[in-house]
């Protein structure tokens, strides 16, 4: 063998030595990093999952069962409220109508209580008159001074009367007029606050609404999310395989070279046919193993870059439920501090103290007809004792005439003061009707309102209350699920972004495969060198198959033995790439799993 | 009470992704690092089901299996290959030796976990 074939087979002989080296540091040194990364995997899988748990609870508690009891509660407060308003807005018509009519009445009682100033005043001249008439007749004319004094007492009681009645019509005429002025700012005030309720709850009622929506759009989304992770953590566990398919590749590359470095060292003796085969093997083995390093480290390339991308979309997606939660739960608001819950629950409390209010609008308007009425009994009591003094007239004018009559012709002017005051006692009885019927009038239209107004009491207090319980209850609910939301969410939020501050964090420390590639391509390159200096020397022949037919054994991947196949093709020979019979079942499981 | 699987195979970070998938779907583990090891521990502890790498150091999946079929205690279990050998021969030779089934690494976990269910019942 001539001197510098001799040589060049040894320089590649001391070539393999550190290329070998290289890959036994590769095989044996780098599975404590993929160690680290699986348990790092592990305590990601575990926090995800809680977040995943806990944006699932989230999701069910607030467009959940609670969620419908609350839209439930709130429908029929808008239906309460409507119902309320109704009762209200007629109510207070009522009223009105009820009260202008009463001080249309009043009116009517002013003409015949002047009457009665009227007869007070005739009483009196009558009085006068039979006195002067009883001193004229003398001792003859005797028994009228005691008609006259009954008189005179008659005309202080019909003026006591009539001035009683004028006072309670001017008071209640002043009431009448102070609680109109009452109810019509009552009915603006109500109608403007019950507008509020109206309004507040029609939009708590879209807040709900719209969060319930958000919320099954995003359980949506985190269903899915949670599917992307399973994904990903599956993608993870699988790729992370491929540290042990990696180096189970590169042993098989170190035990071809190591047997070629063996036969090469050997090589001083070889003749010159023996020699040239020898390189041709060279060439081969080295081409063959070349590709197979190349192929190992672009499949953990490939498998780790999928385990950095899976590990980081974990992470994202994680951020990603956290921050569409709470964007479905706290609104565009801006705020961090108040949910849309909470919000809510601000403005039930509104409607409550709106509430309250027309609670004591309504007390106020029941307690001010109780007052009118009441004192429209008062002045029944009046009418009764003028009816009385009218009879009374009646009865003196009838002992006034008797006596006239016992008189004779000295007392016929006596006749005239008596007929005068039966006259009167007439008057009396015409204007005691005329009072008397108007406060009949008045008495039946004050009868009716209280009636009226005492169920109308009785009913808008359970209504209000009962729109105040309502109201208690949802703010309850809101607070109650405001509360546990608050907290689960700040803590969700905290738990998605340390997750993928951490996944972050592990990912950047990721360079494994980078060292890997970087020693492999050394690796290939120093081989590639070889079987190029091999080829220039003996081209490459058919003889591929037989001088690598050994390695086929050795094979344990499908991987390897299609590229072993490629290049025996390149160099002529056919590649037989046969479908294997299946020694068992299990397609439904994956083209990699058989059941016997 | 969660059912026991034992996984054998000299690859410390395929145990511990076959580990975390199990545990993950309610299984206990326990770990063995070649088929001596598997052997050993199977002698004395009852478990559910087997799963063995092929090439191992000391004794290879198919030794293990003999042992296993040819103990008392475990005798009956099933017991599933988890190999990069692909061939055809080997599966065979397996399931000769009285494998249950055989699964090419890389596995994905959804499958692990259906043959796991589909094996134990």
């Amino acid at each position: 063998m001539a001197n510098s074939l001799h040589s060049q087979i040894q320089r590649w002989h001391d070539l393999l030595g550190p290329t070998i080296d290289i890959l036994r540091h590769l095989a044996g040194n780098t599975e404590e990093q993929f160690l680290r990364l699986g348990a790092n995997l592990q305590d990601f899988s575990i926090r995800s999952s809680r977040i995943s748990s806990v944006a699932k609870e989230l999701v069910e508690l607030v467009s959940g069962s609670e969620s419908r009891v609350l839209t439930e509660q709130l429908r029929k407060l808008f239906v309460t409220m409507d119902e309320y308003l109704a009762r209200v807005n007629s109510q207070s018509n009522d009223s009105c109508s009820t009260l202008e009519q009463i001080m249309t009445q009043l009116d009517n009682v002013v003409r015949p209580l002047e009457g009665f100033r009227k007869m007070d005043k005739a009483l009196r001249m009558l009085s006068i008159s039979t006195k002067i008439e009883s001193a004229r007749l003398g001792e003859l004319g005797a028994g009228f001074t005691t008609l006259a004094m009954d008189v005179e007492k008659l005309s202080q009681a019909v003026s006591e009367k009539s001035a009683g009645i004028m006072a309670q019509r001017q008071s209640l005429s002043n009431l009448i007029t102070s609680n109109l002025e009452m109810v019509r700012t009552t009915e603006a005030n109500q109608h403007a606050d019950a507008r509020r309720i109206l309004t507040t709850v029609g939009n708590n009622l879209n807040t709900l609404e719209s969060i319930n929506n958000n919320c099954t759009e995003t359980g949506m989304q985190v269903g899915f999310t949670s599917e992307q992770i399973a994904s990903d953590i599956g993608a993870v566990v699988s790729s992370m395989q491929f540290h042990d398919i990696t180096r189970q590749q590169v042993e098989h590359v170190i035990e071809a070279l190591e047997k070629l470095q063996h036969r090469i060292g050997n090589s001083h003796s070889l003749r010159d046919d023996e020699c040239n085969s020898l390189i041709a093997e060279t060439g081969d083995v080295c081409e063959l193993q070349a590709a197979q390093i190349k192929h190992a480290a672009d499949q953990l390339s490939q498998a780790t870059n999928t385990i950095l991308d899976s590990l980081l979309n974990i992470g994202a997606n994680q951020a990603r439920i956290s921050s569409d939660l709470q964007q479905a739960l706290m609104g565009n608001a801006g705020n961090s501090e108040n949910s849309l819950l909470e919000s809510m629950e601000n403005e039930m409390r509104r409607v409550t103290k709106i509430l309250q209010n027309c609670d004591d609008a309504d007390q106020e308007l029941a307690s001010a007809m109780h007052e009118v009425t009441g004192t429209i009994s008062q002045i029944g009591g009046f009418v009764c004792d003028i009816e009385a003094v009218g009879s009374e007239i009646d009865l003196i004018a009838l002992n006034a005439q008797i006596k006239a009559a016992h008189t004779g012709e000295q007392g016929a002017a006596l006749g005239v003061l008596a007929e005068a005051i039966k006259r009167l006692s007439l008057d009396a009885v015409t204007q005691t009707e005329a009072v008397s019927s108007t406060l009949k009038s008045i008495n039946d239209i004050t009868a009716v309102m209280a009636d009226r107004e005492f169920i109308a009491e009785n009913v808008e207090s359970n209504l209000v209350g009962q729109m105040e319980m309502e109201a208690a209850q949802i703010i309850n609910s809101l607070s109650s699920i405001n509360q546990t939301l608050l907290q689960q969410l700040s803590g969700l939020a905290a738990t998605a972004e340390s997750l993928a501050e951490d996944i972050h964090g592990t990912t950047n420390f990721v360079h494994i495969h980078e060292d890997i590639r970087n020693q492999t391509e050394q690796s290939a390159v120093t081989l590639e060198q070889i079987y190029n200096d091999a080829r220039a020397k003996v081209p490459a022949s058919s003889e591929f198959r037989n001088n690598l037919k050994h390695m086929e054994q050795r094979y344990t991947m499908e991987s390897e033995r299609m590229i072993h196949e490629m290049l025996a093709a390149r160099h002529g020979e056919q590649i037989s790439l046969k479908k294997q019979q299946k020694s068992g079942s299990g397609s439904e499981y994956g083209d990699n799993v058989d059941l016997f | 009470m969660a059912k026991l699987i034992m996984t054998a195979d000299d690859s410390a970070s395929v145990r511990q992704m076959v580990t975390f998938t199990l545990k993950q779907n309610g299984y206990d583990v326990v770990e063995a690092v070649d088929g001596k090891d598997a052997l050993t521990k199977l002698g004395s502890q009852k478990v559910d089901m087997l799963i063995t790498d092929l090439n191992m150091p000391n004794l290879d999946g198919i030794g293990l299996i003999k042992g296993v079929r040819s103990s008392s205690l475990n005798k009956f279990i099933p017991i599933v290959m988890l190999t990069t050998e692909s061939q055809e021969s080997r599966k065979l030779e397996g399931k000769a030796a009285g494998a249950t089934g055989w699964i090419v690494k890389p596995f994905k976990p959804d499958q692990l976990v259906a043959v796991v269910k589909k094996v134990l019942g």
